[in-house]
């Protein structure tokens, strides 16, 4: 047989992955605008198309820049025929695992998450280190979910003792699960191993039901938003991102107002904003605390991403594509003296890819610890 | 070497390229010793090459016997050949259990190995256990429904495991025990499978995963990585770097420890002016000794330290350098 040349190399179609995005995305309602690749933050510095991303996987075929995307979202919000772009990445990856055509890292991630319960690698006794010397109540059926980042790493650490300090000064009741916890599965889900986020979603729902929580109070974002898709499917607690609760606190008077002087911007988390539509919560605890909030340019449903969603926290980045340095940038630009922001993957992208900027971040609870009088 | 070993642990420690054995080969070595003992069986390491220097350093960890194969065209790793090659002494023998690591080769080899010997194959395996007489029961982690399956071959002989790397601790070296048989197998041309059209390196040869000992620089090197190297050519080491180090263009990103980099398990590593951000340090998790110099005596990197040095870090690179003879 006479060998193709690459010009009339015959195309081939691949219907089990089409099956597989049919099934459960709605990738054939695309009609190939290219409103989607003008909202994303990548095209300006890569040569991700998610125009062309889209119609290839409608043949079947998987973009090689389907692993760039940060499932920020942006293509979801603009796109005028409602078609969930972010599921398709998401499909897409996961046909990705059955040939193991995956970047590096990626499998030590998910055996990290499988065996040890965290996104770390680092032994799941050490899950309740966050704590130091905040005490917890340990009662009632509220519960704080504290999340891979806020339990293990260091600076994320100390968000979550502020959240429990804000949750203290209230008089809420509310526990923790401690060593027990495990990863909420977010980023298992993110790079397209569904069974493994439904593994975790499971685990996590058993001891929801044991310890009979009928609401959870989530630190990161991407907690909140794969508890809250797991839970509602289960008919389970009820849950909520924690500048929510805190704002509920705020507004009835549990915790008080503060007079603070200074100006802040705010960075709206990915997954807080334009996966959950969470954009006045935040903003109201950063008002009650007294601080002048100066809105950038490119703020909430338009918010550039971090860069850190979509398992990108795993995968790195070459710095001219980072959009996080991007972000950095645009807050220090509206002369704020604080970038905020209530997510602990985009405090540590921020806090990595500032470059040259030296506009102190921090989180929200960790600006209302300080200031919040009980 | 008996001319049959019914009933035996065999294990295959596999060669890499430069004729050093994969850890994971090393790994399952010191668990099956300790298999063997409890099963009062004799333990054999077979391994395969063109040469047959390879047994002295396979005698440390404890083997009743060394089997080498050993044929020019064995040279390199041939699934074809090597199962052969591997196949013909089974039959003689008769050993009960083979054990391989579940290294790309070692995949390759074991599927080949188990058609060729009509047995079953238990794959990537992350604890073993012993029941009954002489079954071994595999455990897989499978990730659909958190379960772990326990695999067992209850008929066929030998029961056959490939091991999933890292899962056993490495063997401590011991005396030089066992006997060493050299074979050489009967194989001509057509039982190799693949042959080298040319060789070219997949990039850059930087393995630090592989590194004893690694001298770690950080922002707070602000670049001068000269000395660095320098110190860590001295003491037969590799250099790393931060992300932060990486990013200002000071050491090439295939260097860079961490959570997007490499994860090391150096026995010694110096971390120099790093502020120890987690993104960091899970890429140190697995050292054995942890050094670190910093100046502010609050970074979260001395948590992390069996010894830390609150400081400037040119003094103490350049101590080092004179200590060691190289300044």
């Amino acid at each position: 047989m006479a060998q193709a040349s690459e010009t009339n190399a015959p195309v081939r179609f691949d219907d089990e992955t089409w099956e597989a995005l049919a099934a459960s995305t709605n990738a054939n309602l695309c009609f190939q605008c290219g409103t989607c690749t003008a909202a994303c933050p990548l095209a300006d510095n890569t040569q991700m198309r998610v125009r062309r991303l889209v119609r290839e996987a409608q043949f079947g075929e998987t973009d090689p820049f389907v692993w760039k995307c940060m499932t920020c979202a942006e293509c979801n919000a603009s796109c005028p025929r409602g078609v969930d772009i972010v599921s398709i990445v998401r499909t897409l990856r996961g046909r990705q695992w059955r040939t193991r055509d995956v970047p590096k890292g990626l499998p030590t991630l998910l055996w990290g998450m499988y065996s040890d319960g965290n996104t770390f690698r680092l032994p799941p006794k050490q899950r309740a280190s966050w704590m130091q010397d905040v005490k917890v109540p340990g009662k009632g059926s509220t519960l704080l979910f504290v999340g891979c980042a806020a339990s293990y790493d260091p600076r994320a650490q100390r968000i979550a003792r502020s959240v429990a300090t804000l949750l203290n000064r209230a008089g809420v009741e509310y526990q923790v699960l401690g060593n027990d916890e495990v990863c909420c599965g977010e980023a298992a889900r993110s790079v397209g191993h569904d069974a493994l986020f439904r593994d975790l979603q499971q685990r996590n729902t058993d001891t929801f039901h044991q310890r009979g929580v009928e609401r959870v109070i989530a630190i990161s974002p991407h907690s909140f938003d794969a508890l809250k898709a797991g839970q509602s499917a289960n008919g389970g607690p009820e849950v909520v991102h924690y500048t929510q609760a805190i704002a509920e606190l705020l507004d009835s008077g549990k915790l008080g107002k503060s007079s603070e002087k200074g100006t802040v911007t705010y960075h709206d988390p990915c997954y807080l904003g334009r996966h959950n539509g969470v954009y006045e919560a935040p903003r109201r605890l950063l008002e009650l605390s007294g601080l002048k909030v100066v809105e950038m340019g490119n703020t909430r449903g338009q918010a550039l991403c971090c860069g850190g969603g979509g398992g990108r926290m795993w995968m790195e980045t070459d710095p001219p594509e980072r959009t996080g340095t991007r972000r950095v940038k645009e807050a220090a630009g509206t002369g704020a003296e604080l970038l905020a922001t209530s997510c602990p993957y985009c405090i540590s992208v921020f806090e990595s890819e500032r470059g040259s900027e030296t506009i102190p971040v921090t989180d929200v609870a960790e600006l209302l610890v300080g200031r919040a009088k009980a | 070497m008996v001319a049959t070993d019914e009933g035996g642990l065999w294990v295959y420690a596999e060669r890499r390229n430069d004729g050093s054995f994969t850890p994971v080969s090393l790994e399952i070595l010191g668990k099956a010793r300790e298999l063997a003992r409890k099963l009062s069986v004799e333990l054999t390491v077979v391994t395969v090459g063109a040469d047959g220097h390879a047994a002295a350093e396979l005698r440390k960890y404890g083997p009743d016997h060394v089997l080498e194969l050993v044929h020019p065209l064995l040279a390199r790793h041939d699934g074809k050949a090597y199962a052969t090659a591997i196949a013909a002494e089974v039959h003689k023998a008769h050993p009960s259990t083979l054990l391989l690591g579940a290294t790309r080769n070692g995949q390759d080899l074991a599927g080949r190995l188990a058609v060729q010997l009509r047995t079953g194959l238990t794959a990537h395996v992350t604890s073993l256990e012993l029941e009954g007489k002489d079954q071994l029961v595999g455990w897989v982690p499978g990730f659909g429904g958190g379960i772990e399956a326990g695999i067992t071959c209850p008929v066929k002989r030998p029961q056959m495991v490939t091991v999933r790397p890292g899962v056993f601790p490495l063997p401590a070296e011991g005396p030089p025990v066992g006997d060493v048989t050299t074979v050489t197998p009967h194989l001509s041309e057509k039982d190799v499978g693949m042959h080298r059209v040319s060789f070219e390196p997949k990039g850059s040869s930087i393995d630090l995963t592989r590194a004893d000992v690694i001298i770690v620089g950080g922002r707070g090197t602000g670049g001068n990585f000269g000395r660095i190297e320098e110190l860590a050519h001295a003491l037969g080491g590799e250099v790393g770097a931060t992300r932060v180090a990486t990013d200002a263009g000071w050491v090439d990103r295939d260097r860079m420890i961490g959570q997007t980099g490499v994860i090391t398990r150096p026995k010694l590593v110096l971390v120099l002016g790093v502020s120890g951000a987690v993104q960091f340090t899970v890429g140190i998790e697995g050292a054995g000794t942890v050094v670190a110099v910093n100046r502010d005596p609050q970074a979260p990197i001395f948590d992390h330290a069996d010894l830390g040095i609150v400081g400037d870090l040119a003094p103490v690179v350049e101590s080092l350098l004179r200590a060691l003879g190289e300044a």
